[in-house]
């Protein structure tokens, strides 16, 4: 009988270390969720910044960006694609995407949306608005004397 | 007779049990110290990598922008230059790499001409390899940082380089 309250003990024990473990390795692993969303968000601020000062100096010419940053044209918005540690892809399954424009001139000031969001559910994780001065504000007519 | 060898095996199944129940202990130690330590390895890494990313690629802006206020910039040999007048001579703010470091100096412009003072720069940040360059009103750089290639475009605002 005492060696059943050992025994009872000791499973009490196996039992408690076993929830233990698998409650501090679902907190690692949110931790670790929580460091990739950190670190794509650090590599995001950087990309989107050079991505908006491109297109900015470009005045919205997509490709004169693309040159310089890499990615592709996809209907006149500058894509980049990237794998889930934020490294950047050519092909395959993207898990962020960098996306720059469509380039919207208004007159005498240019603006197209920058930003990196998740492919999965769309959700920005970093985005700035890019704006230039139109090179030739008089051929819009908007701005003229 | 049978009812006692079931009891006698019972009994023997009952004194293995605490042998059991200290292997799932251990077992839960071992998955619980190694997947934890393996999880709290990357998340170490990434956060010093993001760091480190973010330092360099921040840094560079921020000297770009910079000089882009003061008297002008420009890039040479994969250098960054960033100039200043100051009491009547001209000073020079140079970004590069040396040995395994992103590196900045600030001398008077003549000094840079003598040549041989790589060395005695700061080092900002450790860098597999940096170079920059100034085209068509872009400050372009190529940093390798943390394992990672890093490229970092500054609008010149101001315009002219040197």
């Amino acid at each position: 009988m005492k060696n059943m309250g050992t025994l009872y003990g000791i499973l009490i024990t196996a039992a408690f270390m076993a929830l233990a473990s698998t409650v501090s390795l679902a907190c690692l692993a949110k931790a670790d969720d929580a460091s990739r969303s950190a670190y794509a968000q650090d590599v995001a601020v950087g990309d989107v910044q050079t991505a908006a000062d491109l297109v900015s100096a470009h005045r919205g010419d997509m490709s004169a960006a693309a040159d310089t940053l890499g990615g592709e044209i996809r209907n006149g918005v500058l894509v980049v694609m990237y794998d889930a540690d934020m490294q950047r892809i050519r092909d395959g399954e993207a898990v962020y995407v960098l996306e720059a424009g469509p380039a919207c001139p208004d007159g005498l000031l240019g603006s197209c949306p920058v930003r990196v969001y998740r492919a999965k559910d769309g959700g920005t994780v970093f985005g700035v608005t890019a704006t230039w001065q139109a090179e030739n504000p008089d051929e819009s007519g908007v701005g003229a004397p | 007779m049978g009812i006692k060898t079931k009891m006698n095996q019972t009994g023997k199944m009952l004194e293995k049990a605490p042998l059991l129940a200290y292997l799932i202990l251990v077992i839960c130690t071992i998955l619980a110290v190694a997947g934890g330590a393996n999880i709290y390895g990357r998340i170490a890494e990434r956060s010093l990598s993001g760091s480190e990313i973010r330092t360099a690629s921040q840094f560079v802006a921020m000297k770009i922008r910079q000089s882009d206020r003061y008297d002008g910039l420009g890039c040479a040999d994969g250098r960054f230059y960033g100039y200043e007048y100051a009491g009547g001579e001209t000073f020079v703010d140079s970004v590069y790499y040396y040995d395994g470091w992103l590196m900045e100096l600030y001398q008077a412009e003549d000094a840079i001409m003598e040549g041989g003072m790589d060395d005695a720069g700061d080092k900002i940040l450790p860098c597999g390899s940096a170079s920059f360059e100034f085209d068509d009103g872009v400050v372009s750089s190529g940093l390798s940082v943390a394992g990672r290639d890093i490229r970092c475009a500054v609008r010149v605002r101001g315009g002219a380089g040197r």
